[in-house]
């Protein structure tokens, strides 16, 4: 289990949930479960969370 | 709004001017209240990591902006946002500026002219991704 701190303009995509314990073994899987630890309402994963992790192609 | 009392006020000036004539840069910590009133309590200082010219430029490495999270959480302080210095530049920020921003921060950006001449602005980015002055509040200790 690694520890995330989730930056301070990102949290009001978080609950305002400022650490999160993942299991993510990778940088890859860790963004990729942050995205789906804090939906976006009926989506598995928070489209303006991603928009802030990922680069646009 | 945001509340820069006369103490933090002068450190922000102080590592302006120390480190003109290259730009200066830090943290702002403290906390925001519900109507959005922001009051800074403290600051944490470090290195501009720009490689090459500094008089210009800014950078704060991923090391530091840990560093800083990790402080207000410690402290249980909400980081309120980035200053830096604008040497021989007034207090406006620059479109690399905007475009190095990010969400929610603020961005108070110390002026100095010269030693005599200084100027505190801070900014926030709107939902455009444009810079819009949030006010400073003087607050001075008697």
């Amino acid at each position: 289990m690694a520890t995330v701190i989730i930056p301070t303009p990102l949290r009001k995509f978080t609950n305002n949930t400022a650490r999160l314990q993942v299991k993510a073994g990778t940088i890859h899987d860790t963004v990729q479960e942050l995205t789906v630890n804090f939906p976006d309402g009926r989506k598995r994963q928070h489209p303006l969370l991603r928009k802030h992790l990922y680069r646009q192609r | 709004m945001i509340i820069i009392d006369s103490r933090i006020r002068q450190l922000l000036v102080d590592d302006a001017l120390n480190t003109f004539p290259d730009e200066c840069c830090g943290f702002l910590f403290g906390r925001e209240e519900r109507d959005g009133t922001r009051l800074v309590i403290d600051i944490l200082v470090v290195d501009n990591s720009k490689a090459g010219d500094k008089t210009r430029r800014f950078e704060i490495s991923p090391l530091d902006y840990m560093t800083a999270e990790q402080h207000a959480l410690d402290h249980d302080w909400t980081l309120l946002g980035i200053y830096h210095s604008h040497p021989k530049h007034p207090a406006i920020p620059s479109e690399h500026d905007r475009k190095a921003a990010q969400p929610y921060f603020s961005y108070v950006i110390v002026s100095v002219m010269d030693k005599d001449t200084i100027d505190l602005k801070s900014w926030l980015l709107n939902e455009q991704s444009q810079f819009e002055e949030e006010k400073i509040i003087d607050y001075q200790f008697t």
